[in-house]
């Protein structure tokens, strides 16, 4: 029995190496099974409402922004560009597309899918149309689609992925009014799976769209989603082989499930969205941008990390607002221009807080204000978020050392997200924007306009410079200039500091190699593997294959 | 029949209090869905977007009171919406997947507790002086004693996880199509006996003391001693004589018990993954899905009260002086 298993191991293994040599070689078939997290599964096959199950799977996307190599892969389309002034994007499909009933697939049906959501504004996923940037789109052939923006802005296209692309010989039948309770019965799409095999309140089906454009896609022949109530039930399930793909905190994971089978049990963590402490600067002592970096500077981020976190996060060193998840991005040179600021240095601190006059004067071990008035802060954090209340609870603690007192809060979301939007904070730790680029997330931190609307911008430092360096980069192509612009962005946020940055959030992924192979991994990052952003998750299903 | 139309008039007051509860409760707590809908996409979604969602839902429309208006006429027509956790699905299509589940798990326990109980009782009580009588009895009130929650997590824990020898999640075996095949039913039982069993072992000792309690006055009773004189065997005493006297205030027992059977189905739900409504109240609850949070409390209350309304016809077929 134990030989076999090492026999078939080693066979395998030579599988897998001769696949890497003869890419002629990739077996069809097999099946991938996923966790999904939800109530159950009911019969609504509609994209925009069924909570992300099915973009990327049944409804193939136009293009996918690849975050982690930079690059633009082109799917439905084949390619996009902007004219000159930046008022138009012309977007060519590919030749021969089809839906999976056989139908073509044209420009009609992609100018359609986005016309479409202007009469169903909950469908309007990056607020193209209620912006009042977009002014028409059009299919000029059946190739060709025109959008015409009435400003200027090379961001726009960004927004475009988030829209799914549907045929208009189902959906141009249903009224504007019924288009959010549609639930799109018999699902015609584009994507890998369209083929419904079964659906079931605890587990569902999909198989391969015999009608999709690129030959001997996917590799697979169907996909599997089984219902659990929560990370609790998908560890013990991924442990036991029921499922393939992980996308949840799992405790202590090397010695729980890599070391369950070592051989084909793997995970891997790169950084997602950077976690901050926002501070807000327009009340005293955080007005002082000395006390802001002598709170940052009090901070053990490795041990926070380690301890508070289980050391999956990776730490932000970077004091220019944006994390390892944007690495191309990252100035190097603004990083070590303030790497004291991020350098854990209690002693630097207190001497920093001296000379703010935040001293002990009533020798209770703990600081005062100038005028004897007590500095003492809450730091507001969303109850049962249980990694976040330890970190902030480590915090505290540092804090202590340098004689700051502060207190972990938590509160409820409601209570939480209208205390950032609303700047009702002292210090609350939160996310920053995940993108395709990361003049997104400035525009969540500094934007004038977002005060109040955006959980990032409620720190006081905004300023109409600043948001004309952030609305600058839409108005050019050029990568080297936008990356000036970035540039600038990290310089501002380091020299006034409107948050601490602490680090990057892990991108939760395990993986097992028994039934596919052709993962992303350490070794291959083709694509930052999360489950739940469609067009991500696309590129991995047609990637994935039998060993 | 007055006093029928007066208890009529009673549970309808009950159920018009019950029903206001229910509107208000979901929405004391802090966060509306739409919150709850962003916080749980922690980041993910624009929240520019969350006025054009908020309006999608659109129960959220109108005053306090035009949403209780709005919402009283709903229970009355039983159409009670779309939920908004599985928007745009009808609570009522929700609710009826989930249904049957719980009522399997609730009834399908109360009846094999009620049976063993009552088994146990009358014999516990005959023999009272004997060991079974004095150790059963203590050691069920033990058991019983323990919430429904901890009685499930130990299951869970020893027989899920440890001797891996019962299904830890689903209902039935989420590979097998329903039906009315042996694999079917076996796998549907299968997946019922811990949860089940976590809600026989905690019902069970109401039912061994009510009967025990009974069975002792009973037992004292003159024709006993004549039926035990007239040297009939113990077996047809204790359950043709004493035993069916006896069971008349475990009878009306019943109807308090099947409220008892469904609130404790809602935890064991939530600890087996069992597909019932309480798994779907607990996901209702934390994304605020009012709709879906009103029809389940709805249900409950309506259980409750159509209980007590038998015990009490019950009560006036038993004993007829009550009527007057």
């Amino acid at each position: 029995m134990h030989s076999k298993k090492i026999l078939a191991s080693i066979v395998c293994g030579l599988l897998v190496s001769a696949n890497g040599v003869m890419a002629e070689d990739i077996k069809q078939g097999g099946t991938l099974t996923v966790p999904i997290i939800n109530t159950g599964f009911v019969e609504n096959f509609n994209p925009y409402t069924s909570g992300g199950l099915f973009e990327g799977v049944l409804f193939e996307p136009l293009m996918v922004f690849n975050n982690m190599t930079g690059k633009v892969e082109y799917r439905l389309a084949e390619s996009a560009e902007y004219s000159t002034d930046l008022k138009t994007i012309t977007v060519k499909l590919r030749d021969n597309l089809n839906w999976s009933d056989g139908k073509p697939l044209t420009a009609k049906d992609v100018a359609f899918s986005f016309t479409m959501t202007k009469s169903a504004p909950a469908f309007d996923q990056k607020a193209i149309w209620s912006s009042g940037n977009l002014a028409s789109v059009t299919a000029t052939d059946a190739k060709t689609i025109v959008f015409t923006l009435n400003n200027a802005d090379s961001t726009f296209i960004w927004g475009l992925p988030k829209y799914h692309i549907l045929p208009e010989h189902v959906w141009g039948k249903v009224a504007a009014k019924d288009l959010p309770t549609f639930t799109n019965p018999n699902p015609v799409g584009s994507g890998p799976m369209t083929d419904i095999k079964y659906l079931k309140p605890q587990q569902m089906q999909l198989c391969r769209n015999t009608n999709y454009y690129l030959e001997n896609r996917p590799y697979i022949d169907c996909i599997t989603y089984r219902s659990y109530n929560d990370n609790s039930q998908v560890q013990p399930a991924l442990m036991k082989g029921e499922i393939d793909w992980g996308s949840n905190f799992i405790a202590d994971i090397e010695n729980t499930f890599v070391a369950a089978d070592p051989k084909n049990n793997h995970f891997w963590y790169p950084a997602n969205d950077a976690i901050h402490l926002y501070v807000n600067t327009k009340e005293a002592p955080f007005d002082n941008l000395n006390v802001r970096k002598a709170l940052s500077m009090a901070l053990d981020r490795d041990e926070i990390v380690d301890i508070a976190a289980y050391g999956y996060p990776t730490t932000n060193f970077n004091a220019g607002g944006i994390g390892e998840l944007y690495t191309p991005y990252i100035s190097k040179e603004v990083t070590e221009k303030y790497k004291d600021i991020t350098t854990f240095n209690p002693e630097k601190a207190e001497q920093l807080l001296d000379d703010a006059g935040l001293k002990d004067l009533n020798d209770d071990g703990f600081r005062q204000m100038p005028n004897g008035d007590k500095v003492e802060f809450d730091i507001n954090v969303v109850n049962g978020w249980t990694d976040w209340i330890q970190v902030v609870q480590m915090v505290t603690e540092y804090y202590e050392e340098i004689g700051i007192k502060a207190n972990v809060k938590t509160v409820d979301w409601a209570v939480y997200d209208k205390g950032l939007k609303e700047s009702e904070y002292k210090m609350s730790i939160n996310w920053s924007m995940v993108a395709t680029n990361p003049i997104e997330a400035y525009q969540a931190y500094f934007l004038t306009e977002q005060i109040g609307k955006s959980w990032h911008a409620g720190h006081g430092v905004n300023s109409a410079e600043i948001d004309a360096l952030v609305n600058s980069f839409g108005l050019t192509n050029d990568v080297a200039k936008q990356q000036a612009i970035l540039d600038q962005l990290q310089e501002f946020t380091a020299s006034n500091l409107p948050f601490i940055p602490l680090f990057s959030n892990a991108t939760w992924y395990q993986y097992r190699t028994e039934n596919l192979v052709g993962w992303p991994s350490k070794e291959n990052p083709y694509v930052q593997p999360v489950w739940y952003d469609g067009g991500k998750r696309n590129l991995i299903i047609n990637n994935l294959h039998l060993k | 029949m007055s006093f029928l139309l007066r208890r009529l008039g009673f549970y309808f007051t009950a159920f018009l209090i019950a029903i206001s509860f229910n509107f208000l409760l979901p929405r004391m707590m802090p966060g509306d869905p739409i919150d709850a809908l962003f916080a749980a996409a922690q980041g993910k979604m624009d929240p520019a977007q969350m006025d054009a969602v908020r309006e999608m839902y659109g129960f959220m429309d109108g005053s306090i009171f035009e949403q209780y208006i709005a919402y009283i006429q709903s229970v009355f027509t039983l159409d009670l919406g779309p939920s908004v956790l599985m928007f745009p699905i009808d609570v009522t299509t929700v609710v009826g997947m989930s249904l049957p589940w719980t009522m399997f798990l609730a009834l399908g326990s109360l009846i094999v507790s009620l049976i063993l109980g009552v088994t146990i009782g009358t014999y516990a009580s005959y023999r009272r002086e004997g060991f079974f009588g004095q150790f059963v009895p203590p050691l069920l009130a033990f058991i019983s004693n323990f919430p429904y929650i901890v009685t499930a997590l130990l299951l869970f824990y020893f027989f899920g996880l440890q001797l891996e020898i019962l299904p830890l999640a689903y209902t039935y075996d989420p590979s097998i199509d329903p039906g009315f095949t042996m694999e079917f039913i076996g796998s549907v039982a299968k997946h019922a006996v811990l949860p089940m069993g976590s809600m026989i072992l905690v019902g069970i000792a109401t039912w061994v003391f009510n009967m025990r309690n009974a069975m002792i006055n009973v037992l004292g009773e003159d024709y006993v001693t004549m039926a035990e004189a007239k040297g009939l065997s113990s077996f047809r005493v204790m359950y043709r004589y004493a035993g069916r006297n006896a069971i008349l205030p475990v009878a009306t027992a019943i109807a308090m018990a099947i409220g008892f059977s469904f609130a404790g189905s809602i935890m064991t739900e939530v600890v087996f993954n069992y597909q019932g409504l309480g798994n779907i109240l607990l996901k209702g609850i934390m994304a605020r899905d009012y709709p879906l949070i009103q029809a389940i409390l709805l249900i409950l209350v309506s259980a409750v009260l159509t209980a007590n309304f038998v015990a009490d016809l019950l009560y006036v077929w038993l004993d007829p002086r009550i009527s007057k």
